[in-house]
């Protein structure tokens, strides 16, 4: 223990604290004396000084600096702002925001001044190494702790775990729409595609291809099925090919996929892509080098948004134009109607 | 119960023994993924599937990996959240034992569903302190021993604790004697040195 100061008594007669209780009570106090020098400071207080070796005979505001109200710079500026809340930083450690109230000493020979941490609560105790011994025993501050470093460590958790689920939910409706074996989308991927098409607020003409691959099975019997996933992968990369990026390219099962092509009023570019997937798949589905004699028959549906049919129509009238083509002589399209 | 416990467990044999052998655990335990989430529900038996694993691949009992484990909680550390609070406790071994009085509420008052033993202590001299301590979870005093060993450590304190284990009907209790055998003064209290 260091030596005792003689130290004034808050209060006067019966009604006075000594410094000890004082202490106990208002650990980050401090006493200032007429002129602003502190007469004594509550342990905690005292430690926030710790560069000086005495805190005692110290002009308290050339080591405190209050930051509101503003001009808070000696006893008189202070003593119009007695009872009410006050923000101070301490001048070398300005990072952490203290909260302070102030009174008068009994008999105007000084002011007493309390401190607490705000919101840098938890900065503050790592950096001057505080526990609860620091803070009055009827202070919530541990409570306070407590909130603040689970909450830190509970939210830092969740954050990973939303990033992480986000990625999982993407990754898993990017298959929930995607056929496995082309990349292409799938049947419920056109489903949204048609509703989004109809949800424009611009009406738009499109049409619908339905495409059937010629002579499919017998590559699956002859080659196996390795080669038939070949020539289905291969027939995915020419229609996308043929189709703009407005587009959508379906693959809705076994050997047959569907196109939905966006603003297309004329016929005629219609025919030119249909003619150009035809050919392209006879001429180009090779597997190992020899040319598996796939082709492809089509049928058309052209539609408007206002017409406000669902999928489901426009793919039983192109399947009509299917069956008409591949009546035909297949390697051929044929329009609805 | 929560993922803390499981979640413990997964940074403390990560940290010790490596992310090849935490994962052979979790493939031996029948787990369907490799991490644990703090605020994710999980089945008691999961933490026991792990400790059984995790003791027959290092060939070790579960009271030893369970003390082990609560030194791990504490370690001094920065980052470690738990060893700060706990610290926060006092600035004497003594102290932060009866800061554990406490410990229960605080917890439970920042994360309500949190699954944590309640604690009582009781002074016999003040060299002598009985540690109750209760829990729904069978079979984990020997973390806390370890955890109390570590901060008597970390403290500069030397003591000796037994423990001891009675099966209640709902809960486990066990009961740490400690004994205070030599108890460093901390010489960097600035404020006992400068004022009265």
């Amino acid at each position: 223990m260091g030596n005792i100061v003689s130290l004034p008594v808050v209060g006067h007669g019966d009604h006075a604290f000594d410094n000890t209780t004082l202490n106990l009570l208002l650990p980050m106090h401090v006493q200032l004396d007429q002129d602003g020098m502190i007469v004594h400071a509550g342990p905690t207080f005292a430690k926030l000084l710790a560069f000086e070796p005495a805190v005692v005979g110290k002009y308290m505001f050339d080591y405190i600096r209050f930051s509101y109200p503003k001009n808070i710079i000696s006893n008189q500026s202070m003593a119009t702002f007695f009872g009410m809340p006050l923000t101070a930083q301490i001048k070398a450690q300005s990072d952490f925001d203290l909260k302070a109230v102030a009174v008068a000493m009994p008999g105007n020979t000084g002011i007493l001044i309390n401190f607490a941490f705000g919101t840098s609560l938890k900065e503050a105790v790592s950096h001057w190494h505080l526990n609860s011994k620091d803070f009055s025993a009827a202070d919530p501050t541990a409570e306070m702790l407590y909130v603040i470093e689970v909450q830190s460590v509970l939210l830092e958790a969740s954050r990973n775990l939303n990033d992480r689920l986000n990625g999982q939910r993407e990754e898993a409706e990017e298959k929930a729409y995607t056929d496995p074996l082309t990349d292409l989308s799938n049947r419920r991927a056109l489903n949204r595609y048609i509703k989004r098409l109809h949800r424009r607020r611009v009406p738009t003409d499109f049409a619908v291809f339905l495409i059937d691959l010629d002579h499919f099975k017998l590559v699956n019997d002859t080659l196996g099925h390795a080669a038939g996933d070949q020539v289905l992968q291969k027939v995915a990369e020419i229609l996308l090919n043929e189709t703009r990026p407005t587009d959508i390219v379906v693959r809705t099962g076994g050997d047959e996929f569907v196109l939905v092509l966006d603003n297309t009023k004329d016929v005629s570019p219609l025919e030119a892509i249909a003619k150009r997937i035809i050919r392209k798949i006879e001429n180009y589905v090779l597997w190992e080098g020899q040319n598996c004699h796939v082709g492809a028959s089509i049928g058309i549906a052209r539609a408007h948004t206002k017409d406000n049919r669902s999928i489901d129509f426009h793919l039983q009238a192109a399947d009509e134009a299917l069956y008409n083509s591949k009546k035909n002589g297949r390697g051929t399209f044929r329009f609805v109607g | 119960m929560l993922g803390m416990i499981n979640r413990g467990l997964q940074s403390y044999i990560c940290d010790v023994h490596g992310v090849d052998i935490w994962e052979e655990i979790c493939e031996q335990s029948k787990l369907p993924f490799y991490s644990f989430e703090y605020m994710l529900t999980y089945d008691d038996a999961t933490t026991e599937a792990l400790l059984s694993s995790f003791g027959a691949l290092t060939h070790r009992k579960r009271d030893e990996i369970l003390e082990d484990f609560g030194t791990y909680m504490v370690s001094d550390n920065s980052l470690n959240a738990m060893h700060r609070l706990l610290k926060f406790g006092g600035s004497s071994y003594v102290e932060f034992l009866h800061s554990l009085n406490f410990v229960y509420d605080r917890a439970k008052m920042a994360v309500p569903d949190l699954d944590i033993p309640t604690m009582e202590l009781v002074e016999n001299n003040p060299n002598q302190f009985i540690l109750y301590t209760r829990f729904r979870k069978r079979g984990f005093g020997p973390t806390l021993l370890g955890l109390l060993r570590a901060l008597a450590n970390d403290y500069d304190t030397l003591v000796s604790i037994t423990h001891s284990r009675r099966i209640l009907k709902h809960v486990d209790e066990d009961i740490f004697t400690i004994n205070l055998l030599r108890e460093k003064r901390h010489a960097n209290n600035i404020s006992e040195l400068v004022y009265d």
